[in-house]
């Protein structure tokens, strides 16, 4: 049905997707896996026409439809969901679903005026539909419920109501499980299915949930930066030593937050946020105010308990552990704000963070002093009495004190000068390449994307955007939302 | 025979006039508080005499004696008006020995005494302040009233050569009251007073106070306090400092516990506490022995006081304060038979014949005034640790 | 010439050297109270009576050595004692937090909540010591008494006035200098005490840091007892041990907490000293200093006192009121060890 011959999508020198060739078989239900930063967005972002590809072609029943724009992909029955879902948050379910299809009569003001029997029957025959999409979907009892009120899952269902609205014959679902709750991701797997085999539906899914793949999906096709790995059926995947080494073994590897919900009180924040990071490697973490960043750190380093979903350290699950148990397991965190005993001094800060160690801490503590000298020079003075970036050394410097495996930083460069912060930036790749894995929340996002070999985007406690720091960088969309251009 | 039994019956009622029934008597003094050094010999003094009265058959027609001891804790009023009270309604005392300190006298006088009509004669309350109150005649004390202890410190002062003295006084109605005298009279005398402060009972450190006592200057420091808390921290921390090293002590300071605790540094220095050469002192001395305790200050002025109660009660044939309260100055002073400790029987039998006593009991008791002990004072001279009495006046 | 010694000898032997004394007692429970402060955040309202019940246990040990026919050559037997004491009240302290305060930590109660908690810890000491010692003073100052008596400083000197200095005086400033001087060792020098210093500027780092709060907080605890303890036992034996003389302690306490600044041990002892020789001094009678230092006829005829005695503990009270409109945060602006 799809055919997909030796597409490339580059952004600059950075090959997100690197020629690909695959086909999705109509009325297959296929999964696409990969690590995160591996191209998958990228590839159904221009399959699906949001960018035009840098060689290769897509095929659709055996036509070209290579960098038509979605529109007139749309209207050829191809449907693509987002991540996050797009919904009209003050629409009721309803409406939301009629207003799917367009071209409607009503829309033309002239029409609207003359022809308002013709528009009132188009409209008749829109509920009706809608109703339908309603009832196989089994939403109504929030069918006249604000778009906006509806929880994460039911977003999602909307979603898929959505593209039954237009009939259509192939749809791209982007992390439909990001965020849902097992109970719903029950219902969207049971209604996926059903649209598969009850109206003929092919799909095509980017999904983390082995488990829901493993249900659904046949055949799964495993990509890793930018390039097809493997494909076959899920226990085959699985089984496949490649996969296991580049996906499984990474996702399950260093430390990862897997489907992280939590929040203050009795408000969530988080909805099944996935965040990751390798040794020796960079991740970043932006987003906008209240995307629940900072959260997300607190939650991974358990000074926020969980409400669902796990941290693994190493693949071993570690959301019942304290954070001083975690400080043991080799994870440093930097807090945001107060992130030094002020009243101490420099070296009695380092000292204070070594605090677990039993052995000499001596040549720990020169090779904090080697990476900042400035903290040499003022090691007898109170922590307190610092410049804001030299306080910010001191809070690096206490928690690489613990010799951890993990670095995590909440916003390291918060107030300070941007030469500061460069030389600060400058630091943490100098550590990240002594094979430390960094986690890092930031504000200044594109000069943290700039260093950052991966890149989560946050929006609303959600994964909106995965990839590498340039790849984000270089995609328009999260330019414009989140990048101010 | 018939009738010679009604007779007989008739006649043994009307011999008589009362059954004989157990009196009770209040014991309301300071067992804690800044002279609890005291009060149990006070207690046992007046304990003695009422145990006398029983033992004599005589007293209301065989009637018994019985004290009930209350706290009245020296210094805090609503303690001591509570133990009052309830010596009163639910003791049900016909009469109070007590209250020791005068500020708590002057309360359990004025919120509990004079509103349920029961009669007190203190021991050793000596406030000026308690000659002129109003006191429905149902108030009576075998102590004199320190306008009385003024003069003799002042004149014992005076004859020492003492020319300036500093004063300090424990903050309540007894100190200030014998304070205030002892200046007057002093002052009458030609002597100086270079300070006269006060001190709270109860504070863990009098250094400052005693830091202004020695600024003030003087010969010698009259402690008008109490010997068991204020007052013997003073004089400990004026000799420790050197600002003192004499001392006048009037009759809330004189007690065996204070040369005790002070030590060899307390002799030499002089006090006073009302007490007489009467031979009733002596006699007292002896049956307190005898019985077990010593005939310490204010011992016999309590020995004393309970007499008084239950000779007036024999005299009114009632221990309904309201009739016996106009019995205790009959009974207290001449005409009469005197009497002197250890006669109680004796006097009981005489008043309850119709005679006259004139009680001159262990303090040679004369009422003066509105009930008060006209006062004679021994003078205390501390010498090798000890309360020796030089001399009365 | 020897006026002006006179003048300067009355002041030392009124002023001064019981102030040093009074100061070093208070410095020592204004630690305990600080040192409470930076750890767990409340002001502790039953520190006077921990140095009352730490005081009790030193005296009863006392009582022990004095009847085993044990004593300390010229110096208090209590001395002796005090190991014995300290570590009973190490005990009443731990028991009291596993019993008391733990439970309101763990509900993250606020410091008011603790505030009145700590009250309630205060009648129960209370009424303990009520039970086991009574409301009675116990002297148990033995020993040589004097240093120099005044008489003999006047005979030596052949100046009128004299000095006195007592035992108890010069063993409570030594016995202050060594507890502080170990204190501050401890809390700078070791790791451990590193590690209560970092807990108390900031416990979420301290957290991250994999400080152990709970230990932390015993150790807090220990210090605080003995801290209260050798205060206590100070002033018991310098003045005289009355058990609830330690609740009117309690005001200068805080205010020499307070006014060096709550949770900063040096300003705690600072504070001690400020409140002690405050009170002293505006107390304190200098007609005979004046008229030692003015030509005869201008000699005063009052007491020159600022201030009757009765009105010592307001001095507290106004230095801290001036204290905490003037610089809130104390003489040494702390919140963390």
């Amino acid at each position: 049905m799809i055919v997909v011959e030796n597409l490339s999508k580059h952004f600059g020198g950075i090959k997100a997707v690197d020629n690909v060739s695959l086909s999705i078989a109509p009325g297959s239900i296929t999964g696409l896996i990969g690590p995160n930063g591996a191209g998958k967005t990228t590839l159904f972002n221009v399959i699906a026409g949001l960018h035009a590809p840098t060689s290769g072609r897509v095929l659709l029943d055996g036509q070209d439809i290579t960098g038509l724009p979605p529109h007139e992909l749309f209207a050829r029955g191809m449907l693509r969901t987002f991540q996050i879902a797009h919904e009209f948050s003050t629409l009721t379910v309803r409406e939301n679903l009629m207003l799917v299809p367009g071209g409607q009569s009503g829309e033309r003001l002239m029409d609207a005026w003359l022809r308002p029997a013709r528009v009132r029957a188009e409209e008749a025959a829109l509920r009706r539909k809608a109703d339908e999409v309603i009832e196989f979907l089994q939403i109504n009892q929030v069918a006249d419920e604000l778009a906006g009120n509806l929880s994460g899952g039911q977003k999602k269902l909307l979603e898929l109501g959505r593209t039954m609205m237009v009939d259509a014959k192939i749809v791209f679902l982007d992390e439909v499980g990001a965020g849902v709750n097992r109970t719903l991701l029950r219902t969207i797997g049971d209604a996926i299915q059903r649209l598969n085999s009850e109206r003929g539906y092919t799909f095509c899914m980017i999904e983390h949930d082995m488990e829901f793949i493993s249900r659904l999906c046949d055949p799964v096709i495993v990509m890793a930066e930018g390039a097809v790995l493997a494909t076959g059926t899920a226990a085959e995947v699985r089984a496949n030593e490649e996969v296991i080494e580049a996906y499984l073994g990474c996702v399950m590897s260093f430390l990862v937050g897997e489907e992280m919900v939590c929040g203050y009180g009795g408000a969530d924040i988080l909805h099944g946020c996935t965040i990751g990071v390798e040794p020796g490697e960079i991740a970043v973490v932006v987003g906008p105010n209240g995307a629940g960043k900072s959260t997300a750190m607190k939650a991974m380093f358990g000074m926020l308990g969980l409400r669902e979903g796990r941290v693994l350290l190493e693949g071993e699950d570690i959301s019942r552990l304290k954070p001083q148990e975690r400080v043991l397991r080799g994870m440093g965190f930097v807090p945001q704000t107060n992130n030094v005993f002020t009243s101490m001094t420099v070296e009695e800060n380092l000292e204070m963070g070594a605090f677990i160690r039993r052995d000499d801490i001596a040549t720990t503590m020169r090779q904090v002093f080697d990476l900042f000298p400035i903290l040499h020079e003022k090691r007898a003075q109170p922590a307190g009495e610092l410049s804001g970036g030299q306080r910010q050394q001191v809070a690096v410097g206490r928690a690489l004190m613990t010799q951890p495996k993990i670095l995590m930083l909440d916003e390291p460069t918060a107030g300070v000068s941007p030469i500061v912060m460069d030389e600060l930036f400058d630091r943490i790749i100098e550590v990240a390449q002594t094979g430390i894995a960094i986690l890092m929340v930031e504000q200044n996002a594109k000069q943290a994307l700039n260093i950052a070999d991966r890149g989560y985007v946050l929006v609303q406690g959600r994964n909106a955007y995965t990839d590498t720091g340039a790849a984000l960088m270089a995609d328009p969309e999260v330019r414009r939302a989140f990048l101010g251009g | 025979m018939k009738k010679l039994l009604m007779v007989a019956m008739a006649s043994a009622l009307v011999a008589t006039p009362a059954m004989a029934a157990d009196v009770k008597i209040g014991v309301l003094l300071g067992f804690t508080g800044p002279i609890e050094s005291l009060t149990p010999d006070m207690a046992s003094g007046a304990e003695l005499a009422m145990k006398e009265a029983t033992d004599s058959g005589a007293f209301m027609g065989g009637s018994s004696v019985s004290p009930v001891r209350a706290d009245s804790t020296c210094v805090d009023a609503a303690a001591a008006t509570a133990a009052a009270e309830r010596l009163i309604t639910s003791d049900g005392v016909s009469g109070i020995m007590g209250a020791d300190c005068s500020g708590v006298t002057i309360a359990t006088l004025q919120n509990v005494a004079m509103a349920k009509g029961v009669a007190m004669i203190s021991p050793s309350a000596t406030s000026p302040a308690l000659s002129d109150m109003e006191d429905s005649g149902l108030f009576f004390r075998t102590a004199p009233s320190d306008a009385r202890q003024g003069q003799v410190v002042a004149e014992m002062l005076m004859e020492k050569g003492i020319k300036s003295v500093a004063i300090t006084y424990t903050n309540n109605d007894y100190g200030k009251g014998l304070a205030d005298s002892i200046q007057m009279n002093y002052e009458k005398l030609g002597g100086g007073v270079t300070i006269n402060a006060a001190h709270e009972e109860g504070k863990g450190d009098y250094s400052a106070e005693v830091a202004a006592l020695s600024q003030a200057g003087g010969d010698m420091l009259v402690v008008a306090g109490y010997l068991d808390q204020g007052g013997k921290m003073i004089i400990q921390s004026s000799l420790d400092t050197g600002a003192f090293d004499s001392f006048f002590l009037p009759d809330g300071m004189i007690g065996d516990a204070l040369p005790a605790a002070i030590g060899p540094d307390l002799n030499g220095s002089i006090g006073t506490l009302p007490g007489t050469d009467s031979p009733g002192a002596k006699m007292l001395d002896d049956m307190a022995k005898a019985a077990g305790f010593a005939n310490g200050p204010f011992t016999a002025e309590s020995y004393d006081a309970a007499a008084l109660l239950i000779m007036a009660m024999q005299a009114a044939g009632s221990t309904d304060a309201s009739s016996y309260k106009e019995k205790v100055m009959m009974v207290a002073n001449a005409p009469g038979e005197k009497i002197y400790p250890g006669e109680l029987a004796k006097a009981l039998k005489i008043i309850a014949g119709g005679g006259d006593v004139d009680y001159v009991g262990a303090s040679a008791v004369e009422l003066i005034g509105s009930g008060e002990s006209a006062g004679s004072y021994a003078e205390i001279l501390i010498d090798g640790g000890k309360n020796t009495t030089v001399g009365y006046r | 010439m020897s006026d002006v010694l006179n003048a300067l000898v009355i002041l030392a032997n009124f002023v001064i050297v019981p102030g040093l004394a009074y100061g070093s007692q208070l410095a020592l429970g204004a630690l305990g109270v600080t040192l409470v402060y930076a750890v767990l955040r409340f002001s502790n309202f039953a520190h006077g009576e921990t140095m009352a019940i730490g005081t009790m246990f030193v005296i009863l040990a006392t009582w022990g050595l004095q009847s085993a026919g044990i004593g300390f050559g010229p110096l208090p037997t209590a001395l002796l004692a005090l190991p014995v004491g300290i570590f009973a009240a190490i005990i009443l302290c731990l028991v009291t937090d596993r019993l008391v305060y733990r439970y309101y930590r763990r509900q993250k109660a606020s410091g008011v909540i603790y505030l009145i908690v700590s009250v309630g810890v205060m009648f129960v000491y209370n009424g303990l010591i009520r039970f086991v010692i009574g409301p009675r003073d116990q002297v148990f100052a033995d020993g040589q008494r004097f240093i120099i008596k005044a008489r003999e400083f006047k005979n030596m000197t052949g100046l009128n006035e004299g000095l006195a200095i007592k035992t108890t005086q010069v063993v409570t400033v030594v016995t202050a200098i060594i507890t502080v001087a170990a204190v501050f060792w401890f809390l700078n020098r070791t790791r451990t005490g590193k590690s209560m210093r970092a807990f108390s500027d900031n416990e979420d780092l301290a957290l991250l840091s994999g400080i152990n709060p709970d230990r932390v907080v015993m150790i807090a605890w220990i210090m605080t007892a003995a801290l209260a303890t050798i205060a206590g036992t100070l002033y018991g034996l310098d003045k005289s041990f009355k058990p609830f003389v330690y609740l009117q302690l309690l005001l200068p306490i805080f205010a020499a907490a307070i006014v060096g600044g709550v949770g900063n041990p040096i300003g705690a002892i600072a504070g001690g000293f400020v409140i002690a020789f405050s009170e002293l001094f505006v107390t304190f009678a200098y007609k005979r200093v004046v008229t030692y230092l003015v030509p005869e006829s201008m000699a005063p005829d009052t007491l020159v006192q600022f201030l009757s005695t009765d009105y010592k503990f307001a001095v507290s009270f106004v230095i801290l009121v001036i204290v905490l409109l003037v610089k809130p945060t104390g003489i040494f602006s702390g919140k963390s060890l």
